[in-house]
């Protein structure tokens, strides 16, 4: 068996099921900037706690809690409390995620006032259930149904915004208020909606966030982020195909 | 008493403090580059103004100072060179005559041909017909540049106060001899308005003569990394009636800017981005640089710069004999040292005692950061938490948000961290780590969730 060292980096549902595919080839560690496994899909559903035993039967390593800093082909730079070290690598998964667009990617200008929130923080703000906002607008996206129930547990019911078409620049823009946080936005020039809070949930896009795997075409890197796949099952079955896919055609084999 | 705390009035105050002279610097906002030392370029040029000018000369002795400087200072500074790109003919005729200029203005200059250029900067559009080479300009982090200075002016005894908008300067004669703010008076042998877009109204406090000024807006779009890095020079357009003064410039941090537009306007408060003008500096810069792609862009943001029909003044009042103005519509940060050096000048020919102290702290101990640091493996022993990243796609850790949330001056807001670190200023604008920031920040400033600051004054919270 080849003992190529390989490391994937995100211990959610797609990275797991690249994991266990690699396992069967390679040395593999899981990376992951969350204490736990699970990604986006939580540490302790059924599912994924399945996922995590087959990984952990397959022989993956778990290297929790650490962040992937920069990738040179050959290795990484992990960093986590206390220790930040190079691992040998021959190639990189990258297996990070999607984040809710920004403001210029959703084509949104005008003031840059505090209250503008990407969905992914609004949910940890809204963790403590305490409304610390009255009238939250929020750009549509995979996020909504999630922040929108964290508001109605706050009491506070938002204004959802049809999503905007990607790149073209052409629609709405933020108005700050004298306190420079957010109190409007102008939609398509349909006049404006008032709010206190603009959240941004809509128009996921691959997160890049490793130093030297940031383009496509980064050199020994694959991108395992998939946009549409939803359960654990779905995701996980997306990460071993591809990884079964790349064994096939990279050469790297039994 | 210097007046603001942009890159001007932070460099005075840096620089007086390091004399027997008693300084005091006040900032009406809670922190300090909150006008257009925070939304320029960060470029520092070598060639700004007409032969001969104030400005010019003021320019040239800043210029070869940046090395030791910005080392002095913990600041990012790269001599990275700039090239004038002339796109069309008639660009191209007006070449000889501004390479004149430069070189009559003292810079270094240079002539280049089309292949010249493109030698030099591989990503500058085919229909390039030739240039000029400035190989002095640089790049400096313009806002790590003005915490800096204040931070030095702190150090050595000058008193910084934040978030105190003057509202009075009373007069004894001819001469002002108080400045009043909300919290405090602060007697007053001279005063420096170094105000920015406030100095007209700082100079009517204090009975000076009237000075003309206005808000000239200026866009830009922050371009990502994964372009800024291909970047190895800054690229500017020739000067023709359409496209003043918009250019292609690398930063410290690695990504690129695109900018920067020049409106004149009345509504100091107006700092909106607008689509047609994002589209337009995207298109201008492809024309330059073909590769520019709104795929790129991070950000937009806008900010307004002093502009008036005396573009930089570095003087004494007309009217007021111990007031002396320090503004510049727009070579603030590229004049800095020199203006520094430039007022205390004055301010000894006008009596005041101030020598040199020998003792007087020149340099700030560095912060080592994750993303640049040469050794990297090597920081954990220098503090645990270098290991723990918060921002992700700027890698910067929670070692760094500790020291700007603790440093001399400290960030009180999440900009203010932003300003010191990088911190959420990449690609993914804070999806990952603005509820980390959210949290150090209201720990450190004892805020809860909803009160803690995102910008200098805007709550995360209503």
């Amino acid at each position: 068996m080849s003992t190529h060292p390989v490391v994937v980096v995100g211990a959610g549902p797609t990275g797991l099921g690249c994991a266990v595919e690699l396992a069967r080839i390679c040395q593999v560690t899981i990376v992951d900037r969350i204490p736990v496994a699970g990604g986006t899909a939580g540490w302790n559903g059924r599912a994924i706690r399945r996922l995590v035993r087959l990984a952990e039967r397959s022989g993956v390593r778990f290297r929790l809690g650490a962040t992937a800093c920069t990738w040179e082909p050959g290795h990484l730079l992990v960093a986590q409390h206390g220790d930040i070290s190079w691992i040998a690598s021959d190639w990189l998964f990258f297996a990070g995620g999607l984040r809710p667009a920004t403001p210029i990617e959703l084509g949104l200008a005008g003031d840059r006032p505090a209250g503008v929130v990407p969905a992914t923080v609004a949910e940890h703000l809204l963790a403590q259930a305490a409304p610390i906002w009255r009238r939250p607008a929020i750009v549509e996206g995979p996020w909504l149904a999630a922040v929108r129930r964290q508001m109605l547990r706050a009491g506070v019911t938002p204004l959802p915004l049809a999503s905007h078409p990607r790149n073209s620049h052409a629609g709405w823009s933020i108005t700050a208020g004298s306190d420079d946080r957010v109190c409007g936005v102008v939609a398509n020039g349909d006049g404006q909606v008032h709010c206190d809070a603009l959240i941004l949930a809509g128009d996921p896009r691959p997160v890049r966030n490793v130093e030297g795997a940031i383009d496509d075409a980064s050199p020994g890197v694959v991108f395992a982020q998939p946009n549409g796949p939803s359960t654990v099952e779905e995701r996980s079955q997306y990460g071993r195909r591809l990884a079964h896919r790349w064994r096939q055609t990279s050469g790297e084999s039994d | 008493v210097v007046v603001g705390g942009g890159v001007l009035g932070s460099s005075i105050a840096a620089r007086l403090s390091q004399t027997t002279a008693t300084v005091c610097l006040l900032e009406a906002e809670p922190d300090l580059a909150g006008g257009a030392s925070k939304s320029n370029a960060g470029v520092t040029v070598s060639f700004y103004g007409d032969p001969g000018s104030l400005e010019t000369q003021i320019v040239n002795a800043s210029s070869p100072r940046w090395e030791e400087l910005s080392e002095r200072l913990d600041v990012p500074f790269r001599r990275v060179g700039a090239i004038i790109v002339a796109l069309t003919e008639d660009e191209s005729d007006q070449l000889p005559a501004l390479h004149e200029r430069i070189a009559a203005s003292g810079a270094r200059a240079r002539l280049f041909t089309s292949k010249q250029v493109r030698n030099r900067v591989a990503l500058v559009s085919a229909d390039c017909q030739g240039g000029i080479s400035l190989p002095d300009d640089g790049i400096v982090d313009p806002m790590r540049l003005t915490i800096a200075l204040a931070i030095l002016a702190d150090r050595n005894g000058a008193a910084l106060q934040l978030g105190e908008r003057v509202i009075g300067l009373r007069r004894d004669g001819a001469s002002v001899v108080e400045v009043t703010t909300p919290a405090r008076v602060v007697s007053a042998r001279f005063v420096v308005n170094a105000a920015g877009l406030g100095a007209p109204e700082i100079s009517a406090l204090a009975g000076g003569e009237p000075l003309d000024g206005w808000p000239r807006k200026g866009q830009f779009v922050v371009l990502d990394r994964a372009f800024g890095s291909r970047l190895p020079h800054i690229v500017f357009s020739a000067p023709s009636a359409d496209t003043k003064g918009i250019g292609v410039v690398p930063t410290t941090n690695g990504s690129a800017l695109v900018g920067a537009t020049a409106v004149d306007h009345t509504d100091i408060s107006d700092r909106r981005t607008d689509h047609e003008t994002i589209e337009v500096l995207l298109n201008h810069a492809r024309r330059l640089v073909p590769s520019v792609d709104a795929k790129y862009a991070i950000k937009a943001y806008a900010g307004n710069r002093p502009a008036s029909s005396e573009p930089f003044r570095l003087r004494f009042d007309r009217q007021v004999p111990n007031l002396i103005h320090a503004t510049s519509r727009s070579s603030g940060v590229s004049a800095a040292p020199g203006a520094a050096e430039y007022v205390l000048g004055l301010l000894r020919e006008a009596g005041l005692e101030a020598n040199d102290n020998p003792n007087a702290v020149r340099s700030l101990t560095p912060v080592p950061r994750l993303r640049t640091a040469n050794d990297p493996v090597a920081l954990t022993s220098v503090d645990p938490r270098y290991g723990q990243v918060v921002c992700a796609c700027e890698q910067v850790s929670a070692a760094e948000v500790a020291a700007a949330l603790d440093g001399p001056i400290p960030a009180t807001s999440i900009e203010g961290i932003r300003k010191r670190t990088g911190a959420a200023y990449g690609r993914c604008q804070g999806s990952l780590c603005l509820a980390g920031l959210s949290f150090l920040c209201g720990v450190a400033t004892s805020a809860g969730p909803g009160r803690v600051r995102m910008t200098s004054s805007g709550a995360m919270g209503s």
